[in-house]
């Protein structure tokens, strides 16, 4: 129990922290949003526009730390501000439609990827110098090692564009009407199949290899020729014995790509043109829009440390160790 | 100029196009005119599905004021302006406004209100909307993107149909400002807004020919407007706008044949998409501004009108159209007019002339203005001053970094230590505006005649001493005969002496050289024929053809019809 209180202490101190750099970094970049929009419009704008827009877009002159105590006054009240680059859409608003595509999208691909590099990863690593690790292992490291832009741009070119067997672009159909009715969930499963899949084969290797090396080292332990020698199940052996032990670098590998899901697959975004939150961070980047980069690094930073906690708390169940030595 | 809103590496290098393949598409886009331009056999009915840019996701946004975030097609489509300027040709077509006049001393202007008007919701558009539009932008600063409010001093409303602007002097480019880019909105229905800044307008009520039918973030769709006052139109019953977060994608479906009109950079456009179907698929790329190499004026050695005329003269333009822009971007006219967009205006003078690759000139400039080669084989001043310096670009601009290198390496040839200095926007542009660059290269701001690229260009009162923020005459320009020439065109109404004051800045700008034009930028434009026809193109230039371009998207939309 105190261990877990420590841990909830140490995040809330991450916590704060990680506001405040949220706060801060955006602030030291040079520029505003003004200048940024006269870039991009390049010349569609008329020059002194830019005074209009620095009024319309509220871009302070106040101090650092009355800036800085009004922003975590706002966030107190939920309050995340006015996006710049979507102007004047509420910043929770854009997140909002945003990130279920993306918690979808990559929670689901991150799961797939996890367990199923995790369980090949312990197949491969109890027949090691069989043929299917001598042909599993390098093929998918291959894959992995391919920029993933440029795979998901030939799947898209192949398996999209010349054979047809996926949509092209964005989330659904267009025709159909988004809502809980089958035909809309129908066709966001269709739509989500080729990115999944392109994001499951470009990073299952990474899995699968950390699980097969750590899953050697424990192999070689005693207890596993212990258990062995008691006579108990392959399956059992595997699993239990060896697996357990191995899999805990694989959690915390877990628990934090479980973290970054909310900041969504920007590459993804972009070659498939799906719909999700990378792409809108990107847009917050490229047009100093604080409010939405803070609003983002915030869901980011609660999501990580949300993960990492889960973690500890799995680490908790899974290694009786972590229980004993802090008692 | 490439539209910088997606990220560099989607663009790729094109190749320099086939002029047997232009001739083609030129065929082909003179035989789909022929029959698209008679109005008789204008189908009703069909879907256009258009996408302006990879902006990614739509948020419910239809405030027409928020310039740069605002949805496309709000502004045009369902919001009206009282004038419609053709900036591909400089005409002004009566469009809210059945008609205008300026007062003999040029300092009113009275709009007549076309009496048929009706907005989406039936409510009648009447003088006192435009008055309340004026008023709502006088009151919030943040909404008055070109200043209309340090001009205008009053306005009445005599009549339901009629409104007369009074100016604090004479001032006729407000026309454009006030007449081609001020949205006109409902009283009745913006009075209870509280704050128009931050207003999303949700659902939109104008008097244009379209109305808001369905909002998702990946899709929305307009409908026809049955109230819209011109009778018969639009043609189209639907346009829909999906969302794309890259040009890649949008690609694909525009070759696929899904999407109907585009306004995409697209490297090797020809092969990618013209020539998978020549007999439907075409583009147009007019030049809309002017890409110039900014020398900083107040700087030794660049106030040197000779080191000028030397630059300029080193520098190989068609390199920079053929290999920097992929030939989408040709070299501009010495006079800095935006060709053939501004034909009308050019003076007679320099009909024919053009600039011209000539380093045995730049090097004689050179000498009779006393630089020598040093045994580096760069030239120096009498004083022993070395002719080095930067040619600032912001990195990432892929396009324009190419340029600068051929730039330099032009210059190099000919004996000045060039380098080019690729840096991030915000420095770039804050040194522009402070001075604080040897050269820059840049773009122009244009309107519907060259007075507006000229007085951002050159006016005085648009720059600014060294270290303060200059609005647009980054190279600092100050002379008091272009500075009477601006004002004599802007104080009269009367276009013989409009167009007198246009032929003497053209004269300075050729022979003074206050920057040095280098090529056009580029309007993007890709359309299909396989639904839809009536497209402007190079013998119809009726509208600049961009599905980003406001308000001229509604006079695009209002000429198409079904095949």
């Amino acid at each position: 129990m105190r261990h877990l209180l420590r841990r909830i202490g140490f995040y809330l101190v991450a916590l704060w922290a990680s506001i405040t750099l949220n706060f801060l970094i955006p602030r030291l970049v040079p520029g505003n949003p003004a200048q940024v929009l006269i870039a991009r419009l390049q010349g569609r704008i008329d020059p002194r526009a830019e005074h209009a827009m620095e009024i319309a877009f509220g871009i302070s002159h106040d101090s650092l730390w009355r800036q800085y105590f009004e922003y975590l006054g706002n966030l107190a009240h939920g309050n995340l501000g006015i996006s710049v680059t979507y102007f004047p859409t509420p910043v929770a608003t854009v997140i909002g439609q945003d990130l279920p595509w993306t918690l979808a999208l990559m929670g689901t691909a991150v799961v797939l990827s996890f367990v199923g590099g995790t369980l090949l990863g312990i197949i491969v690593a109890w027949r090691r110098g069989s043929r299917l690790d001598a042909l599993l292992t390098p093929a998918l490291t291959f894959l992995s090692a391919i920029p993933y832009f440029w795979l998901a741009l030939v799947m898209l070119y192949v398996l999209g564009f010349v054979l047809n067997w996926f949509p092209l672009s964005g989330g659904y159909d267009l025709s159909t009407e988004p809502g809980w009715t089958p035909a809309f969930l129908l066709s966001a499963f269709q739509h989500a199949l080729l990115p999944a899949f392109t994001i499951v084969i470009s990073s299952i290797a990474g899995w699968l290899l950390g699980m097969r090396n750590a899953m050697m080292t424990t192999l070689s332990e005693d207890y596993v020729l212990m258990a062995q020698a008691k006579g108990l199940s392959q399956r059992r052996v595997m699993l239990a014995y060896a697996a357990r032990n191995a899999i805990l670098p694989n959690i915390t590998g877990f628990a934090l790509s479980l973290g970054f899901i909310v900041g969504g697959a920007l590459l993804t975004e972009i070659v498939f043109s799906y719909p999700g939150i990378g792409f809108a961070l990107l847009q917050a980047v490229q047009n100093s829009d604080y409010a939405l980069l803070q609003g983002i690094f915030l869901i980011i930073a609660v999501a990580v440390l949300g993960a990492n906690f889960l973690a500890d708390l799995i680490y908790v169940a899974l290694d009786p160790r972590v229980r004993q030595e802090r008692s | 100029m490439i539209p910088r809103s997606t990220i560099s590496f989607v663009y790729g290098r094109g190749r320099v196009f086939a002029l047997i393949s232009l001739l083609l598409v030129l065929i082909t886009l003179l035989a789909a005119c022929g029959s698209s331009l008679n109005t008789n056999t204008a189908r009703q009915g069909g879907t256009l599905t258009m996408v302006p840019g990879p902006v990614g996701d739509y948020t419910r946004n239809f405030n027409v004021f928020a310039n740069g975030s605002v949805l496309n097609g709000t502004q045009g489509l369902i919001y009206e302006t009282l004038l419609f300027f053709n900036r591909e040709d400089g005409s002004v077509k009566p469009w809210l406004a059945s008609s205008y006049q300026f007062s003999s001393d040029a300092t009113s202007i009275t709009f007549k209100l076309r009496p048929n008007v009706q907005w989406s919701d039936g409510k009648p558009f009447t003088s006192a909307d435009v008055l309340f539009t004026l008023r709502l932008i006088r009151d919030h600063p943040a909404i008055d993107y070109s200043g209309l409010w340090t001009v205008i001093t009053g306005m009445t409303a005599p009549d339901a149909h009629t409104v007369i602007m009074k100016l604090k002097r004479p001032w006729v480019p407000i026309l454009w400002y006030l007449g081609g880019q001020t949205y006109i909105i409902p009283q009745h229905l913006w009075s209870s807004v509280s704050n128009p800044v931050t207003y999303t307008n949700p659902d939109p009520v104008g008097t244009g020919p379209f109305v808001l039918k369905s909002f998702t973030p990946q899709l929305y769709v307009f409908d026809r407007n049955p109230h819209f006052w011109q009778p018969g139109k639009p043609y189209i019953n639907e346009v829909r706008y999906p969302s794309f977060n890259s040009n890649t994608s949008a690609d694909l479906l525009l070759s696929q044949g899904s999407v109907d009109w585009t306004g995409l950079f697209t490297p090797d456009v020809n092969k990618t998409f013209a020539q998978r179907d020549p007999a439907h698929n075409h583009y147009w790329f007019p030049p809309s501004d002017v890409i110039t190499l900014y020398p900083n004026l107040t700087k030794y050695p660049f106030n040197l009108l000779a080191v000028r005329q030397a630059i300029s003269a080193a520098i190989d333009r068609n390199t920079l159209y053929r290999i920097g822009e992929n030939g989408y971007e040709p070299p501009s006219h010495p006079t800095a007019l935006v060709l053939p967009a501004n034909q009308s205006f050019l003076s007679s003078t320099y009909a024919h002339t053009s600039f011209a690759l000539d380093t045995a000139r730049a090097s004689s400039l050179l000498g009779r203005a006393g630089f020598k080669k040093g045994s580096d084989g760069i030239y120096v001043d009498k004083n022993g001053r070395r002719l080095a310096f930067n040619i600032n670009v912001v990195s990432g601009w892929t396009d324009w970094v190419t340029d600068c290198q051929i730039m330099a390496s032009n210059l190099r040839a000919i004996g000045m230590d060039v380098k080019v200095n690729a840096i991030s926007f915000n420095s770039y542009y804050s040194a522009l505006q402070t001075g604080s660059f040897d050269t820059a290269i840049s773009y122009t701001n244009t309107g519907p005649s060259p007075y507006y690229l000229y007085n951002s260009l050159l006016a005085s009162i648009n720059t600014a001493p060294i270290g303060q923020p200059a609005t647009s005459n980054w190279e600092r320009w100050s002379d008091p005969t272009t500075d009477t020439l601006l004002q004599q065109y802007a104080s009269s109404a009367d276009p013989a002496v409009q167009q007198e004051a246009l032929s003497g800045i053209q004269k300075i700008m050729v022979e003074q050289l206050p920057t040095i034009p280098l090529i056009y930028g580029a309007t993007w434009y890709e359309y299909s024929t396989t639904r839809f026809v009536g497209w402007p193109d190079q013998q119809h230039p009726y509208a600049v053809p961009a599905p980003y371009a406001a308000p001229d998207v509604e006079v695009v939309l209002l000429n198409l019809h079904q095949v």
